[in-house]
């Protein structure tokens, strides 16, 4: 169909069809139609006019402060305009190499902005950017992220100093880090790496080497083309005595970028997503560096061959939390970027009449199942975007806690840091896996719900997923992960039980142990579901039943932590949404509460912790009698479903708070216009020209549907002729 | 130290060695793995075709597929898609029908691309025209035409429009009968109206089913069906046709899927398909007895597509499982720093048992409940062909009330079965760490083609909500007027023995109650009854709009209601006894694992199970089920006797040596020498670049400041 550019005046003609038709009279628009399209743009614009409340403030509250937030709008536009990390629907047909090369190039780009702006701006524009590629952040991160913060954590300032400014791998210049921690036969157990690093006393240097197939390094980013340098985590092995995995610094690549000796390298070629990350494998055979490229902030070898081991080794580990807080603000972003895509299509897209005199469809977002696969995930992404930001500020506050105490040498200030750090592992754990779990679980909702149109690759769900899924298994899969925080809050609460008092900051809830397990039904009535102190006070005597409880099991079986790892995973969630809950509920008392934002908050808070706590841990609650079983019902079906009608007519409203631009939500059915049709067919057609419509392959299709009839094929062999003249 | 050592490389000793674990688990497997072949494929005679089948595509030189297949970029899949459609051809020109149906679900496992792009032209276009269409348009098309063979022409299904899926009614596209020249003029009105993701239009489709509303008169008869060709015998496309490809897809990059735009193009009046409704030439309109009857063109995928499930929980289990068993994880507690103490088996961790476990029980579930839905249909559809052709007017109104039976089995059972399926793909993925994320391990393509299944023919919501109001429909029958209900949903005629007085009464009330799988069934049934109740009420005072959360949650659990009452009939009637305590066991797993796990709250919301119960199920049935089953997990995913061509997963084959067979398979995929990549200049352009003061030419120092000062 050939499209028919009319001037604006000329808009009204209309054609008298030229054949007997339904009837209906052809009209000239941009195209010419027969009857009128759907006309999605219109219904969106008509449920924007209906906000209520000031996008621009609620926009400040979901980013934390006015100033965060309109450094998060200038960056938006900055990335929109640049020509080379601006989005471009073509992306989404490229293949692994060439999303590699964009991923480099634009790695350059950003190389460009982390010389000339300051480090607090850079981290957000990368986290920004994170969200349309997730590729590059993490190929910037296994330099900037993984591979400094270890050389930071684990080395001595004078280290960090040469590797990072000397040697300028702090701007992407030079040379280029990666993190060879995962081997191919170990993962999650760190210390149970078999790449060695044996001592060389003669030469006074370390011999690097992988001893079996199963100590290859492996899936490490930016190995297979980028990186000139690794952090290998390897054993130390002095004078025969093996010490543990400690870090040393390995050059990969010379100033030429070609393998040095010793050092074998290869491409770990096609995954699920992020296809445009260089992840490789390392093989060290008898690789010589000297002793000083080991990191010895904590762990140094002498001249002699004398091991000093680290008094505080475990703030090593500090260096591995940055990237748990990201992922778990990652989780705030890439939820507000579907939950706007998937919402502006069910507000656009009509399915069903309600009743057969009806002249439009119905709404998707007007049916009741709809909003409750949908609204809850808008709601867990505003208590994200509040509990992630508060989570960032912890992080920030103990590094630099840390890094006073250390530059002091005041060991008071340490042992603050260090209990802090203690509680910051919790809670980066169970955020980093609660929360990228509920991610993966939000974009597949999200995908779900729009349909087939979910599933074409531009209107983005496919990639993200695939992209996303892996933030659940990395630095920290989240099945661990999360065991361990639960393990620690169950030992908490032991101690707690046994009379002490718990200092761990975050985790001082745990003191009201006592009281909370003789409190029967915390949630009594319809009206105490309303109070969001008292669910607060609900959640937190679930955790601590459960943990009592799960003691008890302990003690029954000759205390095997094994035994009870899926409860201590359901704790660790449980965990997680009570940060969330208590930071919104602290949050939301800043905002005056007669005013319109607060009436929408309250709904969505109220929605968050019914769909996403009271009702998905039902089985808990009652179990261990913290919400009366006559409740459940109600809560399962009158109140989530009230909640989200009180949300759904400002679904538009409550989406465009996140801001995020057409080049940020990256898809053609979730345009902030709403043409969703016009924006989708435009672009395919664009992307996969008509003219084609032939394969490039046609050649084998049309010989197989022309072939000879397998008579003939079979040169008549099998003919009634051939039987007579065989059978003779 | 210890010394190096020489084998096929040369390495340090305690190398892991995942493949003796394996054997070891092997060389202990205690039941006849081929029987239970035979069991999970209904037959003997099915499971040695199963194999024969199998064996015949591994080594044929098109159709075998292996690693290389994971780093197809889109154009080359949809090439190698053409070429395994074309080696199929040949196949089918001498199978019979249901060979050629168990050839497709053996396809559909490893390369679902291909079963699809096919299942266009011989499901949907020949189904549609079989369930729509008089048996001479039948003949014509399939036979005369040879589209049966994927000869001549290739047809494609052009239901979906850009603006409207699940709602075909109100489909936009129209095919007008001119009585002048006794055409049809078929017409997409306006942009809304698009066909859109039609499978095989971009490429390869020489006709089409169109579902058009027919206008006759200015009258609007709703929704039928006509043949309309698109290209013609040089495969250039007709005048009046616009075809399109979509591009990129999440996954099944090997099909063509396209959009189609009509304009005013004209096809003889014989094109529509007119088993049930007629045009005559004078415009005179016959219409069918039972709208819903042209839809049976879909019910044929639904079926597929629980059988699809069944091989894809298999499939991934299989991996999953041996990686589980191969790949070891942390030393005992206690012996962490000893020397020479092996990891533990990560298949031993509780968690990891009760990640992975529980679905492989599922996948035998699965099988039972896939063939018997299988069987129901080809019954009913024989029976309405019969009653049609021999136009036998009781016959076609009883053909009629099975296939509304068929309707709610084989949609609960489509949407049920495929999200399961892709949460099993999900969950073995997730349990393989890291190389689960390996294109090579199979699992992100597997997802990728996946999940379209949870939308396509009938989103798995809507058949939810649609599933879900004949059963509440049901329940106010038998409470307002004591109505008797036949058929799959015979138990809701009890339903006032489990409302009123006895609303709360539980059904599993005790440890022992949670082996009883008898018990387990009927409390299934009461939770439907009392979900259903409970949500009538709800209808009662607002409208079944309002219970669409209550509706899908029933499908759900009558979805599993119909899958344990089928694997426990054929437990009972299996003729290898022997292999009664292992099918006992793991329908065990599956009831405690599956069910009691995923409707915990909906049980104890309804009264269905005490609080004990479910606890008791939670802290002590589960675990040591878990651990009955765990030694024996080779032996119940060797049982689905899948080669190492189908499981196509680098970490998965069967000899177990999981790193050898990965890191060759990487190493051949992605040759070393290639350490330098393609863009390297780029890259080391950037390293390389001079410093910001030279790049801004010294503009910016303390000389420039001082010149541009003064």
């Amino acid at each position: 169909m050939a499209l028919v550019s009319m001037p604006k005046s000329l808009n009204q003609i209309i054609i008298k069809p030229k054949l007997k038709h339904t009837g209906e009279p052809l009209e000239v628009k941009s195209t010419v139609s027969t009857t009128d399209g759907p006309k999605p743009a219109a219904t969106i614009a008509e449920e924007r006019s209906r906000t209520n409340f000031d996008i621009d403030e609620m926009h400040k509250f979901l980013e934390g402060s006015p100033e965060k937030a309109e450094q998060v709008l200038k960056l938006y536009k900055s990335l929109e305009r640049d020509p080379i990390l601006s989005t471009n629907f073509e992306h989404f047909d490229y293949t692994k190499e060439q999303e590699r090369e964009l991923v480099a190039q634009r790695i350059d780009r950003m190389s460009r902005y982390l010389e000339t702006e300051p480090a607090a701006k850079f981290n957000r524009r990368l986290q920004i950017m994170t969200v349309v590629d997730p590729s590059m952040g993490v190929r910037i991160a296994v330099n900037l992220g993984l591979f400094l913060n270890c050389i930071r954590g684990n080395g001595t300032d004078a280290q960090y100093e040469y590797w990072s400014k000397y040697k300028e791998s702090g701007i992407i210049k030079q040379m280029y880090g990666c993190f060879g921690m995962t081997e191919l036969g170990h993962g999650s157990n760190v210390a149970g790496c078999e790449t060695t690093a044996t001592f060389d006393e003669e030469t006074d240097t370390f011999v690097i080497d992988t001893p079996t197939i199963s100590a290859t390094k492996w899936w490490i980013g930016g190995a297979a083309h980028s990186a000139t340098h690794t952090v290998c985590y390897a054993r130390l092995i002095v004078k025969g005595k093996d010490y543990g995995v400690k870090t040393f610094v390995v050059p990969l690549r010379d100033a030429n970028h070609n393998l040095n000796p010793g050092i074998a390298i290869g491409d770990i070629g096609a995954k699920m997503g992020r296809q445009g990350i260089d992840n490789g494998w390392i093989q060290f055979t008898d690789v010589v560096i000297p002793r000083f490229f080991m990191l010895q902030r904590w762990c140094i070898v002498a001249r002699d061959g004398t091991v000093t081991l680290p008094p505080l080794e475990q703030l090593s580990y500090i260096s591995l939390l940055e990237g748990r807080v990201n992922m778990a603000t990652d989780s705030y972003r890439i939820g507000a970027r579907y939950t706007t895509i998937a919402l502006r299509y069910a507000v656009g897209r009509r399915q069903f009449k309600a009743k057969q005199s009806d002249a439009l469809e119905t709404k998707l977002l007007d049916y009741n199942l709809h909003q409750r696969r949908l609204l809850p995930y808008l709601a867990l992404t505003y208590a994200a975007a509040l509990g992630t930001y508060r989570l960032e500020l912890q992080h920030e506050s103990v590094l630099s806690e840390m890094e006073k105490g250390l530059k002091e040498n005041n060991k008071q200030l340490i042992n603050q840091a260090i209990v802090n750090t203690k509680s910051l592992f919790v809670d980066s754990g169970s955020m980093k896996s609660s929360l990228t779990w509920l991610a993966a679980d939000l974009i597949n909702e999200a995908r779900q719900s729009c349909g087939g149109h979910g599933y074409s690759a531009y209107n983005g769900f496919g990639k993200t997923y695939n992209d996303w899924v892996v933030q659940c298994t990395w630095e920290g899969d989240n099945n661990v992960l999360a065991m361990s925080a639960g393990k620690t809050i169950i030992k908490n609460v032991q101690q707690v039980l046994k009379g002490k008092t718990i200092q761990t900051p975050t985790l001082d809830f745990l003191n009201d142990a006592k009281q909370l397990l003789a409190v029967k039904n915390v949630l009594k009535s319809e009206q105490d579901i309303e109070d969001v102190s008292k669910v607060r006070l609900a959640v937190q005597a679930v955790i601590i039943k459960f943990s009592a409880s799960l003691l008890e099991l302990l003690k029954a079986n000759k205390n095997k932590w094994d035994l009870i790892s899926p409860q201590r995973v359901q704790l660790s969630k449980l965990r997680c949404h009570y940060y969330l809950l208590e930071t919104f509920e602290d949050r939301l008392k800043t905002i005056s509460p007669c005013s319109e934002l607060y009436a929408q908050l309250s709904n969505v808070l109220k929605l968050y912790y019914v769909s996403q706590i009271l009702i998905p841990f039902t089985a808990e609650f009652i179990r261990l009698n913290v919400l009366s079983s006559d409740l459940i019902e109600y809560v399962n079906t009158t109140l989530a479903t009230n909640l989200c009608l009180a949300i759904r007519p400002y679904v538009i409203g409550l989406t465009d708070s996140f801001k995020q631009p057409d080049n940020i939500t990256f898809s053609l059915i979730g345009k902030y216009d709403g043409n969703i049709y016009e924006n989708y067919l435009e672009k395919v057609k664009v992307l996969n020209p008509p003219r084609n419509f032939k394969a490039p392959y046609s050649a084998a299709l049309e010989a197989m549907l022309n072939r000879k009839s397998l008579d003939e094929r079979n040169r008549f062999e099998k003919s009634g002729e051939a039987a007579a003249a065989l059978s003779k | 130290m210890s010394a190096y050592k020489t084998s096929s490389v040369i390495q340090a000793p305690n190398a892991p060695d995942p493949r003796s674990s394996i054997a070891k688990e092997r060389d202990n497997i205690q039941f006849d793995t081929i029987k239970m072949h035979h069991f999970l494929e209904g037959s003997k005679a099915r499971s040695e075709l199963f194999l024969q089948l199998t064996q015949q595509m591994e080594r044929d030189p098109i159709l075998n597929t292996d690693l290389k297949y994971y780093d197809l970029t889109k154009d080359e899949q949809r090439e190698l898609t053409v070429h395994k459609i074309n080696r199929l051809a040949r196949y089918i020109e001498g199978d019979n029908f249901s060979d050629f149906q168990r050839r497709l679900s053996i396809v559909n496992a490893f390369d679902p691309q291909v079963g699809t792009r096919l299942g266009v032209n011989l499901g949907l276009f020949l189904s549609c025209i079989r369930g729509n269409g008089t048996a001479e348009q039948l003949g014509y098309w399939a036979l005369s035409k040879e589209t049966a063979y994927v000869k001549g022409i290739y047809g494609c299904f052009a239901m979906t429009e850009l603006a409207h899926g699940s709602n075909v009614m109100g489909l936009e596209t129209t095919a007008t009968f001119d009585q002048d020249t006794d055409e049809f003029v078929i017409n997409t009105p306006h942009i809304g109206a698009t066909k859109w993701w039609i499978g095989g239009a971009a490429h390869s489709a020489t006709h089409t089913t169109v579902y058009a509303r027919l206008i006759v008169k200015g009258e609007d008869y709703g929704v039928k069906t006509f043949v309309v060709p698109l290209r013609d015998a040089n495969h250039e496309l007709n005048p009046g046709i616009s075809v399109g490809d979509i591009g990129s897809k999440m996954g099944r990059d090997g099909i063509d899927n396209g959009w189609i735009q009509f304009s005013n193009v004209r096809i003889p009046r014989f094109f529509m398909l007119q088993k049930f409704c007629k045009v005559s030439k004078d415009g005179e309109v016959i219409l069918p007895p039972l709208e819903q009857l042209s839809y049976s063109a879909l019910l044929g995928g639904r079926v597929i597509m629980v059988l699809d499930s069944f091989r894809m929980a298999a499939r991934m289990t299989t991996i999953a499982i041996r990686y589980g068993i191969g790949r070891r994880q942390f030393r005992p507690s206690g012996q962490e720093f000893e020397e020479g103490v092996p990891e533990n088996q990560l298949l031993d961790y509780p968690l990891h048992q009760k990640r992975l476990l529980p679905y492989l029980a599922l996948a035998y579930v699965f099988s039972a409940g896939a063939y018997k839905v299988e069987r129901t249909i080809e019954d009913t559809l024989t029976l309405l062909d019969d009653a049609v052709d021999n136009d036998d007017d009781a016959g076609i109104m009883k053909a009629i009330e099975e296939m509304k039976s068929l309707f709610i089995d084989s949609g609960s059972l489509k949407s049920t079965c495929t999200w399961l399926a892709a949460e099993v793909i999900d969950q073995c993925r997730q349990s393989c760490g890291g190389h689960g994320y390996s294109a090579y391990n199979g699992f992100g393509k597997a997802y990728d083609d996946w999940v379209v299944q949870c939308t396509w023919e009938g989103d798995n919501n809507v058949l939810g909500i649609s599933i879900g109001k004949p059963i509440i429909k049901h329940v106010l029958a038998v409470i307002d007027d004591d109505k008797i209900v036949k058929g799959s949903s015979a138990f809701l005629t009890h339903t006032k023995k489990y409302i009123g007085d006895n609303y709360k009464t539980p059904i599993l009330k005790t440890a022992a109650d949670a082996a009883d799988l008898k018990l387990i069934l009927k409390a299934l049934e009461v939770a439907i009854i009392r979900l259903s109740y409970r949500a009538s009420e709800s209808v009662r005072k607002h409208n079944f709009e309002y219970v669409g959360p209550e509706s899908v949650e029933i499908t759900r659990l009558k979805s599993h209601h119909y899958l344990l009452e089928e694997f426990l009939r054929r437990v009972e009637t299996t003729e290898d006894k022997e292999l009664v305590p292992w099918l006992t066991l793991i329908g065990k797993l599956y009831a405690s694992g599956i069910i009691l796990e995923k409707f915990a709250a909906t049980f104890l919301t309804y009264h269905v199970a005490t609080t004990d119960f479910i606890t008791e199920v939670s802290s002590n049935q589960l675990p040591s089920l878990l651990q009955e089953v765990r030694p024996h997990a080779v032996a119940y995913t060797d049982a689905f006797q899948q080669s190492d061509m189908m499981i196509n997963s680098a970490i998965g084959r069967f000899d177990g040596n999981i790193y050898e067979n990965y890191f060759t398979a990487v190493k051949e995929l992605n040759p070393p020498r290639n350490f330098k990549a393609p863009y390297s200049a780029a890259l080391e352009a950037m390293l390389n670049r001079k410093s910001l003061d030279e790049r801004n030419r010294f503009e910016k120092t303390d000389d420039a400041a001082e010149m541009l000062s003064k």
